[in-house]
């Protein structure tokens, strides 16, 4: 860990109990984001991408393992102890009409969080509010008196940016805050994020299946699988050189424009098997493939296979 | 277009096609004058965002839109040469589902949540294709198992909730298959799976399109998916084919703004992160309100005085198959530099 990291994950596990079966929805996460840097988590459905966004943000608090926040460990903080730190962290969802709420006003809604903190200047909070719509785009004098249905799906995560904003958060969790959206606007949100980020000195956490996506929001990019992670790296990296033969999988069945699908199938079959009862050793080895005996008695070890490049897998793609 | 067209009609022709819905807030025009071929065996890509009309103009040609007198229709739809719009529901019965057969977005909302799998596929062959119970339960396992369900005597007793969402997508395919259609209609459907899945369900949508010699329109929002799996592709926007061509000529030389601006909004995996998007600027055309001339107008970078006031229609270039509708086309050797006639 340097100087400047802003957050740390250490080896957290967030159980669930559901029909009576305790079981991991993530196990052993474990990550560091420095402040100004963009970490992207990618993998499938239920691979605990979002598990571990909440986990972070103490909603719930994870069942085991640490989280410190600019030093901070947040864990085993009361909620109330943990409200004021919850301004500095914020987190932005993946449907945007459903996340702001119907009935009220935009202005309302973006002014929320001061007035919960303790703003109680009329004026100052107009300003604030006024300020914020005009950085992600968002004419105040139209927007402010509306309501969210009158706008698009595009505009109303412009209003979900602008109210985690408000607040000058230091980390913003973005949970697929563009997978709902087209594509030509999901390329507006992407480089209004990036400007966000510079313009308020922000870190982000985002989350997203779109692996074009990820690659071009972050600098570095953790792939999880069934709870755990699979490779971190950089974002350039990870791409050019993918460690686990999940990357890899992922990487060749991303349908890309100007690809000619070959006949040769996809190069990962099967389906990913349930969290209830992960498979023994690696939790890939099924659809691995190049899985091999060792894999499925013994469970690699997430490691370091070159500088920053970290990868839990017997037999890595890039050699150590 | 097609050089056996004096021997045989196309399988599809679809000829100035409106669709629009009466809303208590006024006409929506959402499918505004569409016109395309289809050709045994091809596969046809629709690609346009959200509300671009493309899901509208496959439950036309199909004809399930609500018949309450609030959908009006103008156009022709010609399978095999007939005009499906002037059938009386009991034939069009008998075309849907056997000749056109339909896959959807939403595997678990498109089957029936309390029939076992084996009964839903069942039903299709003894109902539609006058089968016994034993003959159907037979064909029944042979459809799961060609569309790549382990063990499919077993799986015809479960229910829909018991499967994943490939899973159930599967299932909806080999229902579609069951009465041998000679059109797939597939709207969006790989759309609500994951990556890994979703490349499986394609090329299972691609195996059954060879072996059975079947044309599939294939819509989906995504160019990925259409640039890998199509051999032509039409381009929606705001109710109206802007462009169309086969699909590596779509990808290499889009001539219609539209498209070009479409394929360079999307992020690519080949360049370093941080790079810069080509945002698309503001938002489609309302369909209750569409604006005079180029639907695009608003919206495109080289718009000049004639679009905002003269509709282009969709033509064909000089000696070429690729049509689009644009006053101001890109030059076709430098379409991708991004410079307008």
């Amino acid at each position: 860990m340097t100087d400047n990291t802003l957050l740390e994950v250490e080896d957290i596990t967030v159980e669930y109990v559901t029909q009576g079966h305790r079981f991991a929805a993530i196990s052993g996460v474990t990550l560091d984001i420095a402040e100004g840097e963009t970490v992207g988590l990618v993998g499938e459905s239920g691979c605990g991408k979002s598990t571990t966004a909440r986990a972070i943000i103490q909603l719930p608090t994870p069942t085991a393992g640490k989280v410190r926040f600019e030093g901070q460990e947040l864990t085993e903080l009361s909620h109330a102890e943990m409200r004021p730190i919850r301004q500095r962290l914020q987190i932005i969802f993946q449907d945007p009409v459903s996340s702001l709420n119907p009935r009220r006003r935009v202005k309302d809604i973006i002014a929320e969080p001061l007035i919960i903190s303790g703003m109680k200047d009329k004026a100052e909070i107009d300003r604030k509010v006024r300020e914020v719509l005009n950085a992600v785009g968002m004419d105040p004098d139209i927007t402010m008196d509306r309501r969210p249905h009158q706008f698009s799906g595009g505009q109303c995560q412009r209003i979900c940016i602008a109210r985690a904003l408000i607040m000058e958060p230091k980390l913003i969790v973005c949970d697929e805050p563009v997978s709902a959206l087209d594509v030509s606007v999901q390329a507006q949100i992407l480089n209004l994020l990036e400007d966000m980020k510079e313009r308020y000195g922000l870190t982000l956490l985002f989350i997203s299946h779109d692996l074009a996506v990820v690659k071009n929001i972050s600098d570095r990019v953790a792939v999880m699988y069934l709870g755990k992670f699979c490779e971190l790296a950089d974002s350039a990296r990870i791409y050019e050189a993918p460690a686990h033969p999940y990357t890899a999988g992922l990487m060749a069945t991303f349908p890309e424009i100007g690809d000619k699908v070959t006949n040769s199938g996809p190069a990962l079959t099967g389906e990913i098997p349930s969290p209830l009862n992960p498979p023994s050793g690696c939790r890939f080895r099924t659809r691995c493939p190049q899985a091999e005996e060792k894999c499925a008695a013994e469970e690699p070890e997430f490691r370091e296979i070159e500088p920053g490049h970290l990868v839990a897998c017997h037999f890595p793609l890039v050699g150590e | 277009m097609a050089d056996n067209q004096s021997t045989k009609p196309p399988l599809l022709e679809v000829n100035n096609l409106y669709t629009h819905f009466d809303t208590p807030r006024g006409i929506a025009h959402a499918v505004d004058g569409v016109s395309f071929t289809l050709e045994r065996g091809r596969t046809l890509g629709i690609v346009g965002e959200s509300g671009s009309g493309k899901s509208v103009l496959s439950r036309t040609i199909i004809d399930i839109l609500a018949k309450d007198g609030s959908v009006l229709y103008d156009g022709e739809i010609l399978f095999e040469g007939r005009d499906l719009r002037s059938l009386p529901e009991k034939e069009m019965r008998e075309i849907r589902g056997r000749e056109i057969a339909m896959v959807f977005q939403d595997p678990m909302s498109s089957l029936n949540p309390v029939k076992k799998i084996g009964k839903q596929i069942t039903e299709v062959l003894t109902k539609r294709l006058g089968m016994t119970k034993k003959a159907a339960n037979l064909r029944a396992a042979e459809l799961i198992d060609s569309v790549g369900i382990p063990d499919a005597e077993q799986q015809l007793g479960r229910f829909p909730m018991h499967l994943s969402g490939g899973m159930r997508q599967r299932v909806a395919i080999a229902i579609a298959m069951a009465c041998e259609p000679k059109l797939l209609i597939a709207d969006e459907p790989t759309t609500a799976l994951d990556v890994t899945i979703q490349a499986q369900i394609l090329d299972l949508l691609r195996e059954q399109q060879r072996e059975r010699n079947m044309s599939v329109i294939l819509i989906t929002h995504n160019l990925g998916i259409v640039s890998g799996y199509t051999d032509d592709v039409a381009v929606m926007y705001a109710g109206q084919i802007v462009e169309r061509c086969a699909t590596d000529e779509l990808v290499s030389h889009p001539r219609m703004p539209y498209t070009e601006a479409l394929l360079n909004a999307a992020p690519v995996l080949a360049d370093p992160p941080h790079t810069r998007l080509n945002a698309i600027p503001g938002l489609p055309p309302n369909l209750l309100n569409v604006p005079d001339g180029c639907r695009f107008n608003a919206r495109c970078p080289y718009v000049q005085e004639n679009c905002k006031t003269e509709m282009p229609t969709l033509t064909a270039d000089a000696n070429s198959d690729h049509s689009f509708a644009c006053w101001h086309p890109l030059q076709n050797e430098m379409a991708n530099g991004g410079a307008s006639a």
